[in-house]
C-alpha cells in the first residue's frame, strides 16, 4: 500500500507543491517590496525563494521553469546589491513571472521529457522584459556614481547556465524566509483529506472501542457477585458443620476452600480497580486523540487569504485607485471547509469595494480622506461563530438611490419603504439579479452577485449583513459557524435505521395521538398553534420499507421555514447527538435527501438527512397528490384489523361524503383523487375494497376496473362503481370491465352505500 | 495480475451463499468483522446494499450475491461444509478497486490460498452466465472448486453500480 501511495505522488506533483508554496512567498515577498523597495529581509526572502525553485526546476527537467527563475533571481540580486531599485514596473513583472511559474508547473507532463514549453513566447517575452528593466536600470545607476559596479552584461551570463551567488545548500529546504523557532511550532502542513479522514476515523473508532472496557469491566462485577456467593455458600456450610465432629482433615480442606475464595474475591476487586483506572485512561486518551484529530481541520484564517493581497493590488492598479489592505485576526482558527467555501464570496466582496465602494485618489482628497483608502478584511471569534467582515472607507452606499430604485423596480411600495430601516432596505441588495444599475450609475452594479453571497452563507449556515454609512465606508459582515465538521442533530428511526436531522432546521418536535390527525383530501394534517400543519411519513419519502403498523402517538418531526411547514413522521425519536459529518463515498454522487453520512457512539452508521431536498421532496408529493395515506389504527379496539377501503373519486364532495359514511360504518378509508392515484395506492395499500367513480381525470374508472383485474395480485380486490351514470349500458360496461357493483349515484344515500359495502365485504371488523 | 509463468499467486478464498469464490489478494485491503449496514434511500437496485464502518470510515458495501446471481434465482443450496472453522463468521472483505474502495460482504473467509497458473482450470460451460462472466477460472483447493473472480469485470460492474 505505502508503495502505491508514493507512486501517486511523483516528482512532478512535489514540483508543483513546491511552485504553490514558494509562489506565497515570493507574491508575499514582492508586495511588499512594492511598498519598501529596500526592505532586505523580503529581498533575501524572494532571493531564495526564487532559488529553491530553480533547483527543483532542475530536478524535474524543466528549462523553461530553470529559465524563468533564473531571470528573477537576477533580478533580486541587482536590487540586492543596489544596481537597481525596485519600481512598480519591475513588481509587475515578477509578479507575472510567478503566474508564468504556476503555468509551467500545472502544463508539464509526467514522464517524458519536457522539450520545449507551451509557451515559449511568453517566457521570452518575460525574460527579456526583465532584463531589460535590470539593465537599463543597473546602466542607470552605473552612468552616475557607483562606476566600481562590475559591467552589467558580465551579471547576466547567457541563460540557463550557472551564475549563482553562493548559498548554503541547507536553505533549499527552508520553505519561508522567516522560520523562526515560533513559525515553525505553527507552520502548516500539507496532509491530503483522504488521510485526515483516516485519521480521524481511525481516532472516532478507538474512541467507540475505549467504551469496550466499560462494558467489560460491568460484566466482570457479575462474577464478583458469583464469588460473593461462593463465599457465603461455604460460610454456611461451616456453621452447618460446626456443631457435628468432623475429621480434622475435612475442616482443613474447608477452611482452605474458605481462603481461597477469599483470595480470589480480593484479586477480583484489585483487578476491578485497575480496570477501571485503565478504562478512565483508555477513553481519556481516545477523546484526547479524536479531539487533535478533529482540530487538524482547523487552519488559520491566513491560509484563506493569500489571494487578496495580489488581486487587491492588482485591481487597484487596473482602477487608477490607491488602496491598503488590512487583515486582521490572521491567527484566527477556522474550519478549512469553511474557509474553502467563503474564498469566493469574500473575493466578490473584495472586487465589489474596490469597484463601487472605493473612490479614485482625487475623489478621496477632495473628500478631505487620504488618497490611499483602506480595505480591511477582520476576523473573530464571538459568541461560537465565526465573525468575518470586509470594510471599506470608501463613499457608503447612497441609501435615497437604492430606496428610489427599490420603488422604480416594483419591488415595494414608497409608504412601505419610508418605515423600512436602513438594514432592512439593505436586504433588497441581496435579491437575485438587483441591481442599481442605470438608475445610480457612481455605484452601478452594487448588488449585482451579491445574492450569490448569500446564497453560499446560507448553504453553510452562515448569514450575511451589510452596514453603510454615507461618505465614510461600507461593512459587509459574514457570520460563519466554527466548523462543518461537527452536526448538532437530532437521531430518529426511520425503518429500523437511524437518521439524523440537523437541530438547526427543526423547527419543533411533537408527539400527536391518531386521534388528532384530521384528514383533508387525502392528506393528514395536525393543528398546530391554529395552523394546519401536513405530515408525512419518513419511509415513504426516503422509499424506505414501511415500518411495523404506525405507533400511537405518532413521533413527528415539524421542518421549514415561516411560509412551508411540514410535519415529518417517523418512527421513533433516539435523541439529540452531536455527529462527526463524515462524507459519503464521492462515487456515490449527490443522494437525493442526504448531506452526508456520521457514525453513532457505538459505531455504527447513522446518515444525515438534507432537509432542504426533503421539504423539495414533501412539496412535490403535496403538489402531485401523491402523498400516502397515514394508516389511522383504531388503538382501542381489538386485534382483529378493520377492513380498508379504498374511495377514488374527483369531486370533493363526493369523495368526503362517502368517506364519513364509510368511516362512521366502522371501515378504515383512504382516498385517491383520480384514477390514476387510486391505481398507485391500490397496487400499495393492502386493500379490501375500491370504491370508484367513473368521470375522472387522467384515468377514468371503467380503466382503473380493467387494470385491477387484470393484475394478478390485485383481480381479487373487490371493486365497487358509484356513479351518476344510471342507464344499463353504463352499467354493463362497468360489470364488463370487471367491476363486482354497480351503484347510481341518483340512489345514493348512507345505507344503500353502506349496505352495499357489508354486502361485498362484510362489517368493518374481520 | 496473474503471470504465465509457474509463479504462484496469492488468494483470498470466501464463500457467498452456497458458493466459493477467490480475489487476488492484491486486491484485497482487509478483512473485517461484519458490521450493521446502514442502506441507502432511493436505491432501487439491490447491488449497493449501502454503507458500513470499517475503522472508522464509512465505506460502501456492495452484494456479490447480486452481481453474481444465478439467473435461474435458484435459493442456495444446503449449507457447504466448511474447511477449518466450525462455526462461518460472515465478514467484510475490504477490496480496493481503481475507482476507490469497496466493501463485499461475505459469508465465511476461508483465508489465503496460493495456486499457480497451470492449476486453473476453465469455466465449464454449465456454470450460469453471470456467474461465468465474472470468473476467469476454477482453482481445485481441497477438492473443491474456487472460482476466481475477474477483478477487472468485477470492480467495471460496481462502478457502474455506484454511478
Amino acid at each position: 500500500m505505502s508503495a502505491a501511495d508514493l507512486s501517486q505522488s511523483s516528482m512532478l506533483d512535489l514540483f508543483r507543491a513546491e511552485v504553490d508554496s514558494q509562489s506565497k512567498v515570493l507574491t508575499e515577498g514582492l508586495l511588499a517590496l512594492e511598498r519598501d523597495p529596500v526592505a532586505a529581509d523580503q529581498l533575501e526572502g524572494c532571493m531564495r525563494a526564487a532559488h529553491s525553485l530553480k533547483g527543483a526546476a532542475r530536478i524535474v527537467g524543466l528549462d523553461a521553469g530553470v529559465r524563468v527563475t533564473h531571470a528573477m533571481e537576477d533580478c533580486f540580486v541587482a536590487a540586492q546589491q543596489r544596481r537597481i531599485g525596485l519600481r512598480q514596473a519591475h513588481i509587475d513583472v515578477l509578479l507575472r513571472g510567478v503566474d508564468l511559474l504556476h503555468r509551467i508547473a500545472r502544463t508539464a507532463r509526467e514522464g517524458a521529457p519536457h522539450p520545449e514549453p507551451q509557451d515559449p513566447l511568453e517566457q521570452r517575452a518575460f525574460i527579456e522584459q526583465l532584463h531589460q528593466l535590470v539593465t537599463s536600470d543597473a546602466a542607470a545607476t552605473m552612468s552616475g556614481a557607483d562606476k566600481s559596479a562590475p559591467l552589467a552584461t558580465d551579471m547576466f551570463p547567457p541563460l540557463g547556465t550557472e551564475a549563482l551567488p553562493t548559498e548554503p545548500q541547507d536553505e533549499i529546504t527552508r520553505p519561508r524566509e522567516d522560520d523562526t523557532a515560533a513559525r515553525a511550532e505553527d507552520r502548516v502542513l500539507k496532509v491530503t483529506a483522504s488521510n485526515l479522514n483516516r485519521l480521524l476515523g481511525l481516532a472516532g473508532e478507538s474512541l467507540v472501542e475505549s467504551r469496550g472496557f466499560k462494558s467489560f469491566a460491568d460484566s466482570l462485577l457479575r462474577l464478583k457477585r458469583l464469588q460473593h456467593k461462593v463465599h457465603f455458600a461455604l460460610d454456611r456450610l461451616q456453621e452447618q458443620l460446626a456443631p457435628q465432629r468432623l475429621p480434622d482433615s475435612a475442616r482443613a480442606a474447608l477452611a482452605e476452600a474458605q481462603s481461597s475464595a477469599l483470595d480470589c474475591r480480593r484479586y477480583l476487586a484489585q483487578r476491578l480497580v485497575e480496570i477501571d483506572t485503565f478504562d478512565h485512561r483508555a477513553a481519556h486518551l481516545a477523546h484526547r486523540l479524536y479531539d487533535g484529530a478533529l482540530a487538524c481541520h482547523m487552519r488559520p484564517f491566513a491560509d484563506g487569504m493569500q489571494p487578496f493581497p495580489r488581486m487587491v493590488r492588482d485591481l487597484a492598479h487596473a482602477l487608477g485607485k490607491q488602496v491598503r489592505l488590512e487583515f486582521m485576526g490572521q491567527d484566527v482558527q477556522v474550519d478549512r471547509n469553511i474557509l474553502e467555501k467563503i474564498d469566493a464570496p469574500l473575493g466578490h466582496l473584495v472586487r465589489n469595494a474596490l469597484d463601487h465602494g472605493i473612490e479614485p485618489p482625487d475623489e478621496r482628497l477632495a473628500a478631505g480622506k487620504p488618497a490611499e483608502a483602506t480595505l480591511r478584511i477582520e476576523a473573530r471569534h464571538s459568541a461560537g461563530r465565526l465573525q468575518v467582515s470586509v470594510s471599506d472607507d470608501g463613499r457608503g452606499i447612497d441609501l435615497d438611490r437604492l430606496r428610489a430604485c427599490v420603488q422604480e423596480r416594483g419591488l415595494a411600495k414608497a409608504d412601505t419603504l419610508a418605515r423600512l430601516s436602513d438594514a432592512e432596505l439593505l436586504e433588497f441588495l441581496f435579491l437575485p439579479g438587483f441591481s442599481m444599475k442605470g438608475t445610480v450609475t457612481e455605484i452601478s452594479g452594487r448588488g449585482v452577485g451579491l445574492d450569490v453571497v448569500q446564497s453560499v452563507l446560507k448553504q453553510i449556515r452562515g448569514t450575511v449583513r451589510i452596514a453603510t454609512d454615507r461618505g465614510r465606508g461600507t461593512r459587509f459582515h459574514l457570520e460563519l459557524p466554527l466548523t462543518l465538521s461537527v452536526a448538532r442533530t437530532l437521531l430518529v428511526e426511520v425503518s429500523a435505521e437511524a437518521y439524523a436531522i440537523p437541530l438547526a432546521s427543526i423547527a419543533r418536535t411533537v408527539k400527536i395521538a391518531q386521534a388528532d390527525l384530521e384528514v383533508l383530501e387525502g392528506k393528514a394534517h395536525i393543528n398546530l398553534d391554529g395552523r394546519a400543519v401536513g405530515l408525512v411519513t419518513a419511509h415513504q419519502l426516503l422509499g424506505t420499507p414501511p415500518p411495523p403498523p404506525t405507533a400511537d402517538p405518532l413521533s413527528v418531526v415539524i421542518l421549514g421555514d415561516a411560509t412551508h411547514v411540514y410535519g415529518l413522521i417517523i418512527d421513533r425519536f433516539i435523541g439529540e447527538r452531536e455527529l462527526v459529518v463524515q462524507a459519503l463515498d464521492a462515487r456515490l454522487g449527490k443522494i437525493k435527501d442526504i448531506t452526508a453520512g456520521a457514525l453513532m457512539e457505538d459505531g455504527s452508521p447513522v446518515l444525515i438527512l438534507d432537509v432542504e431536498d426533503l421539504i423539495r421532496s414533501i412539496e412535490k408529493l403535496a403538489g402531485t397528490g401523491g402523498m400516502q395515506r397515514i394508516a389511522r389504527d383504531d388503538s382501542h379496539s381489538a386485534s382483529a384489523p378493520l377492513r380498508r377501503i379504498l374511495v377514488v373519486e374527483d369531486s370533493f364532495t363526493v369523495r368526503e361524503l362517502e368517506r364519513k359514511v364509510l368511516m362512521n360504518g366502522g371501515y378504515e378509508v383512504e382516498v385517491a383523487i383520480d384514477g390514476m392515484d387510486g391505481w398507485n395506492a391500490a397496487r400499495t395499500g393492502q386493500f379490501d375494497l375500491v370504491i370508484t367513480d367513473i368521470d375522472m381525470p387522467r384515468m377514468d374508472g371503467i380503466e382503473l376496473v380493467t387494470l385491477i383485474k387484470a393484475d394478478p395480485h390485485l383481480k381479487s380486490l373487490p371493486v365497487m362503481i358509484v356513479s351518476y351514470k344510471d342507464r344499463p349500458e353504463d352499467q354493463r360496461r362497468g360489470l364488463d370491465a370487471g367491476a363486482d357493483y354497480y351503484l347510481t349515484k341518483g340512489g345514493f344515500h348512507d345505507e344503500t352505500l353502506l349496505n352495499a359495502v357489508v354486502d361485498l365485504i362484510g362489517t368493518s371488523r374481520a | 495480475m496473474p503471470s504465465a509463468g509457474g509463479d504462484t499467486q496469492s488468494i483470498m478464498v470466501f464463500r457467498v451463499r452456497a458458493e466459493w469464490y477467490a480475489l487476488h489478494t492484491a486486491a484485497c485491503l482487509e478483512v473485517a468483522d461484519l458490521r450493521p449496514i446502514h442502506s441507502l434511500p432511493h436505491r432501487r437496485d439491490k447491488t449497493v446494499l449501502g454503507v458500513a464502518n470499517v475503522r472508522g470510515e464509512l465505506l460502501v458495501c456492495i452484494s456479490l450475491a447480486t452481481i453474481l446471481a444465478d439467473p435461474s434465482g435458484t435459493a442456495p443450496q444446503a449449507s457447504p461444509r466448511t474447511l477449518r472453522s466450525a462455526a462461518p463468521l460472515p465478514r467484510l472483505l475490504v477490496t480496493r478497486t481503481p475507482g476507490g474502495v469497496v466493501v463485499f460482504p461475505v459469508d465465511e473467509v476461508q483465508g489465503m490460498e496460493r495456486y499457480g497458473a497451470r492449476d486453473l482450470k476453465r469455466v465449464p460451460s454449465t456454470v450460469a452466465l453471470a456467474r461465468a462472466h465474472y470468473t476467469r477460472g476454477l482453482v481445485a483447493l481441497d477438492g473443491r472448486n474456487v472460482g476466481l473472480l475477474d477483478e477487472d469485470r468485477l470492480f467495471e460492474t460496481v462502478e457502474r453500480a455506484l454511478a
